[in-house]
């Protein structure tokens, strides 16, 4: 199946308004938006089956699945939404004119498997460290921090910038670091972090001032569940013994 | 030594019967939603005489005839719509949005698969079921029919067949609403029409994550012609060609390329 074209995908093989696909259906039949029912960006039919191909290798290894939350119900063919139009099986049409459902007792057989199979272990849960160790990543990958510290010594032949490289270092460096001249609104010779005990931690202090950094520290952060850094930053020191 | 073979002679084993050189797609159990309007036949007939005493239409649960002698309570409900089936909805609100990014609102009724909406109530044959109809004054209409066996009667054993009963559908009827996709609707209907039954993307070539090839009904489909999807109609075989020469042109599909 040309997946891009029945996607709704436009401008594919020399045709400008592709509309022979359900997303054309959707408008014809009930006036809904013409819109591709996928992202376009992500349906090219070598993408597609790679995925499919990998969920069916899992199931025939055995393994955990969850595709049932991912099936079009019988009763909600009518859902047009973005949402409702990219349950599986998608961008195909049934007997009723909508687009297509598995029967109620293949649904079954898929929700009677997937009961059957234990879920994955959960993975241990997050500790304060580990999320701190994400937090040094995404401050240096997302908002260039490493530079802004270049001028800031870590002992012999390193600076804070180098330490960017192998977070774990950078907070050993933290915990047995002081501040320096020059730390931002700070006297020099604190501690930057005293365990266990945030508010007299001098790098607490640091993050929540008003330096461009700082902010950065401030701001939720969406890959981190929406927390800001000042949070991590305080939970880790909290959990230091 | 002889042959020996074991014939399977309960319901349930014979629809797990598929043929040598079938597909897994061809017993019961695999099979979807995805028949209208039907390469062999249009299964949506089978469901037109479901109920004892009332003739359906296959595509939407409105009440065309009544069977000869009915009583008169049901003679009134020709013209009704089936709304639904012993507490099971019939139709379901189709809604989205209608500018791209808007608020989503509803587009009004409409009707469900037949297959799966009536899939509760089928095991009970020979029992009343209350059915609520709706007719052309947005009255509810309610009726207690009986719902008709599904599966052949064996004469000799009295034990269920796998064949249709004949009372569900008369001779011819289950062929009667056909298309003719081999000249006609593949090309009208593209791929997502008949997913289940028809080749689309052909002699794909995968490069760099990237795929490339030919639509089935692309007239010009040598290797030296560009391996480019296209519906551009002028690209493609005419009507007329798949009238007169459907056979040919159509070529099987052979690991997802054409036969030589």
């Amino acid at each position: 199946m040309q997946t891009s074209v029945m996607n709704g995908n436009q401008a594919i093989g020399g045709v400008s308004q592709n509309t022979n696909n359900m997303a054309g259906q959707d408008q014809g039949s009930y006036g809904r938006a013409m819109e591709p029912i996928f992202p376009p960006v992500g349906v090219e039919q070598a993408q597609v089956v790679a995925r499919h191909e990998g969920m069916l290798n899992q199931v025939l290894a055995g393994g955990p699945v969850a595709v049932s939350p991912r099936v079009r119900a019988y009763d909600k063919v009518g859902d047009l939404t973005n949402a409702g139009r990219q349950k599986m099986p998608a961008m195909m049409r049934g007997a009723d004119g909508k687009h297509l459902a598995l029967t109620r007792r293949q649904l079954s057989v898929i929700k009677r498997y997937e009961e059957s199979v234990p879920p994955p272990p959960l993975p241990p849960p997050e500790t304060p460290r580990d999320t701190m160790l994400k937090l040094i990543a995404h401050l240096r990958d997302n908002e260039g921090a490493a530079g802004f510290h270049g001028a800031v010594p870590a002992g012999p032949g390193k600076t804070v910038q180098t330490l960017f490289a192998t977070p774990p270092d950078l907070l050993d460096f933290l915990v047995t670091g002081k501040t320096q001249l020059g730390s931002v609104g700070v006297p020099a010779g604190q501690p930057l972090v005293v365990k266990g005990n945030p508010a007299a931690s001098a790098f607490v202090a640091i993050v929540k001032g008003t330096s461009f950094m700082a902010t950065k520290f401030q701001t939720p952060i969406a890959t981190l569940g929406n927390r800001t850094g000042v949070e991590i930053v305080v939970a880790w020191i909290s959990s230091l013994t | 030594m002889p042959n020996l073979t074991l014939d399977p002679t309960n319901l349930t084993a014979q629809f797990q019967h598929r043929g040598r050189g079938n597909p897994p797609s061809v017993i019961p159990l695999a099979a979807i939603s995805n028949c209208f309007p039907g390469l062999e036949f249009d299964f949506r007939n089978v469901w037109r005489r479901v109920f004892e005493g009332i003739v359906l239409h296959e595509a939407s649960g409105l009440v065309v005839d009544v069977d000869p002698g009915v009583p008169a309570e049901i003679t009134a409900l020709r013209g009704n719509q089936l709304i639904s089936v012993d507490g099971d909805p019939m139709l379901a609100d189709v809604t989205g949005p209608a500018t791209p990014g808007g608020a989503v609102q509803n587009f009004g009724p409409d009707f469900l698969e037949w297959s799966n909406a009536l899939a509760r109530i089928l095991s009970r044959a020979g029992q009343s079921v209350r059915c609520v109809f709706q007719d052309a004054q947005n009255n509810s209409v309610t009726s207690m029919l009986k719902i008709r066996p599904f599966f052949h009667i064996d004469e000799l054993t009295g034990n269920r067949a796998p064949a249709i009963h004949e009372t569900l559908a008369s001779p011819g009827e289950l062929t009667q609403s056909l298309c003719s996709p081999w000249q006609n609707d593949y090309r009208e209907c593209a791929c997502y029409y008949w997913a289940a039954s028809r080749p689309d993307y052909i002699n794909v070539q995968t490069a760099g994550g990237v795929t490339t090839g030919h639509n089935w009904m692309t007239r010009d489909r040598s290797p030296s012609a560009p391996r480019t999807y296209t519906l551009n109609s002028s690209l493609l075989f005419t009507y007329d060609e798949l009238f007169q020469n459907w056979e040919t042109l159509l070529k099987f599909q052979l690991d997802g390329k054409d036969e030589t």
